[in-house]
């Protein structure tokens, strides 16, 4: 089976290596990006499977890539990176579509299970809406 | 009784000249120049109780009046028939012959020779005895008033309607640096006072304005003293009759002092709300930016210690074991850190929800069974079979119960610990106890204060930074309850709080 493919946007550099190293153990394949600029480019060239979103960038900022983003597809698993955990972050991020959060706090490991269930659900939308 | 006439007594003339005398409405006394008094007024008998039996000679008279000897002398008499007039000789206080007093303006004047050549006098009194005691009341009064007016330590004015004042205090005169001739002297004292045009016709305008009603204005006004100091007064103004004229009285209060204490006041208030500004910022930004570099190395270390990044030996798997401890415990220091800031700065929030405490308490019994039994420790929870239901916010209620048990079980080597709550009143009552160490007496009154470590014992990875109890003081006090603490060396600890129902 083919490997699901992840964008990864965080201006982080430290971070980005290591979500990575864990999301291929995790068998996905990983593309990354450090600016919300050429976020969108690689999006089109690469057709990711779900995208991670760190909220806070300067120069272009999270939010209006996250737009974009659902403007492009309105099924794509977008989860957005924060460092805060607060009950605000959850709610910004279901204003803003996007399907939900990952804490950068928090045991990756964990986290990755929501996208990985995510991912799936969607998968299973666009099996459903090819019949 | 200037011009008089040398009257030379004729016989048919003294009849009538002596009625006139004696029924003239004042004191009069006609005395020959051998001392002799020939004639009296009635008034003079009425109001000295004298009769001419009384005072036969003058030297009688200056005796009973007087107490002493006449001073009359010839040479005064030669000097009254030389000037030909009458002579005035001032006040002087009388003894009645009841021994009263009064008082006496006398004057004298030559009234002619009698026929045997002898000269007359005639003395003539005016009896200012009341006038006088009424000049005393007004004098004293006056002194009374002015002695309140200069006691008063306010700025007191009384002006007419062309700015001319009557009284202008001493302390006027300390606020403004004129003195109340300079004032009445200038041209213009109201320019004097303030030079800014405007500030000026404020000023007068208010005036005018007490003028127009019969009223009262109290304002705050800005005036420049001589030495150009400004100075700020509370000025209050009314209408007053004064010595027959209707005038302006006014009170200056001088308010320089409060106002600039005021103004420093604000400066120190508003560079305090900026000093904790900048306090809260810092400690929000400093806490993000410590976080965000303490979960990159916490997830290094776990990629390594999940094989990831390749297999690791036990040795390695140990060593870094210790440092994902550590910086567990780092996490939990700066979330203290930014707990208390919250706390202390009053931004603490709490998301209150309906629970019920028996949850909460079985909740924090279970994560702790394991680490009381390996330190041999019973653990117990005490709970009613009714519910302890309240509102507050789980999340924080769990973080006071889990710093409690976990320093409970901590400070307890042998015996055990317990959660117990239960409902009094309308309080939900919690307390979590211990057969430990305890506190002792010269600690409690330090407890709940701030980066506070008593007697730690020893444990990998365990110290904090002293915030704890601050912390579920902190916390417990944000829902309105109360934490305490009983404790005995030696036998054991028991911490108690209360939480209101609602």
């Amino acid at each position: 089976m083919k490997k699901k493919k992840i964008l990864v946007v965080d201006d982080e550099i430290d971070f980005l290596d290591f979500i990575k190293l864990r999301l291929e153990a995790n068998n996905y394949e990983i593309v990354t990006s450090g600016d919300g600029k050429s976020a969108l480019g690689l999006y089109k060239r690469e057709r990711p499977d779900a995208v991670l979103l760190y909220i806070l960038m300067p120069e272009i900022d999270g939010l209006s890539v996250l737009k974009r983003l659902r403007e492009m597809d309105e099924r794509l698993p977008i989860f957005i990176i924060t460092a805060f955990s607060n009950e605000e972050r959850m709610q910004e991020a279901t204003r803003l579509n996007a399907n939900g959060y990952i804490l950068k706090t928090n045991n990756l490991q964990d986290e990755i299970g929501k996208i990985t269930a995510t991912i799936e659900v969607a998968e299973q939308y666009k099996k459903k809406s090819r019949k | 009784m200037r011009h008089r006439q040398r009257i030379v007594f004729r016989p048919k003339d003294s009849g009538l000249f002596r009625d006139a005398i004696i029924n003239a409405p004042y004191p009069i006394m006609i005395y020959s120049e051998d001392g002799k008094v020939m004639l009296i007024s009635r008034q003079w008998t009425e109001l000295t109780g004298y009769t001419l039996k009384d005072i036969p000679t003058l030297d009688d008279w200056a005796r009973k009046a007087f107490g002493q000897k006449n001073g009359y002398t010839r040479s005064y008499i030669d000097k009254l028939y030389d000037i030909n007039e009458g002579v005035g000789e001032g006040h002087y206080t009388i003894t009645t012959k009841n021994g009263k007093s009064r008082i006496w303006d006398f004057s004298a004047a030559p009234l002619g020779k009698l026929s045997n050549g002898k000269r007359l006098v005639m003395s003539m009194a005016s009896d200012i005895t009341e006038r006088k005691l009424a000049e005393k009341e007004v004098a004293e009064d006056a002194w009374r008033l002015n002695r309140v007016i200069e006691r008063v330590t306010d700025g007191i004015t009384v002006s007419d309607t062309n700015g001319h004042f009557e009284i202008f205090n001493s302390k006027m005169e300390e606020i403004t640096g004129y003195t109340i001739d300079e004032a009445n002297n200038a041209e213009d004292f109201s320019a004097l006072i303030y030079p800014d045009p405007s500030e000026r016709s404020r000023a007068v305008g208010g005036i005018r304005e007490i003028i127009s009603h019969d009223g009262y204005r109290e304002v705050e006004t800005s005036i420049t003293a001589k030495d150009g100091a400004q100075k700020t007064l509370s000025v209050s103004t009314s209408r007053i009759h004064y010595k027959n004229r209707d005038m302006f009285l006014s009170v200056w209060h001088d308010i320089t002092e409060r106002k600039r204490a005021a103004l420093e006041l604000e400066m120190k208030n508003i560079e305090l709300q900026r000093l904790d500004k900048l306090k809260s910022d810092f400690v929000s930004t400093v806490s993000h930016e410590l976080r965000t570099p303490l979960s990159i190395t916490k997830e290094g270390i776990s990629l390594v210690l999940d094989g990831i990044p390749g297999e690791i030996n036990e040795k390695q798997r140990d060593v870094l074991g210790t440092a994902k401890n550590n910086i567990d415990r780092l996490a939990r220091i700066i979330s203290d850190l930014l707990d208390i800031s919250k706390i202390e700065a009053g931004h603490f929030i709490l998301k209150k929800e309906t629970l019920d405490m028996r949850d909460l308490a079985r909740h924090a019994a279970s994560s702790f069974m394991s680490k009381a039994k390996l330190k041999g420790l019973e653990l117990e929870v005490r709970l009613p079979d009714g519910s302890l239901e309240l509102r507050a916010d789980a999340d924080r209620m769990m973080q006071v119960l889990t710093n409690l048990v976990d320093n409970a079980i901590k400070f307890t080597e042998k015996g055990r610990v317990g959660i117990e709550a239960m409902l009094e009143a309308d309080r939900i009552v919690c307390a979590i106890y211990d057969t430990g160490m305890g506190i002792s007496k010269d600690n409690m009154p330090n407890v709940f204060g701030k980066f506070q470590q008593f007697n730690r014992a020893p444990g990998s990875g365990e110290k904090g930074a002293g915030l704890g109890l601050s912390i579920a003081k902190g916390i417990v006090e944000a829902h309105g309850g109360k934490i305490w603490v009983e404790s005995e060396p030696g036998k054991g600890t028991t911490f108690k709080f209360t939480l209101p129902k609602k």
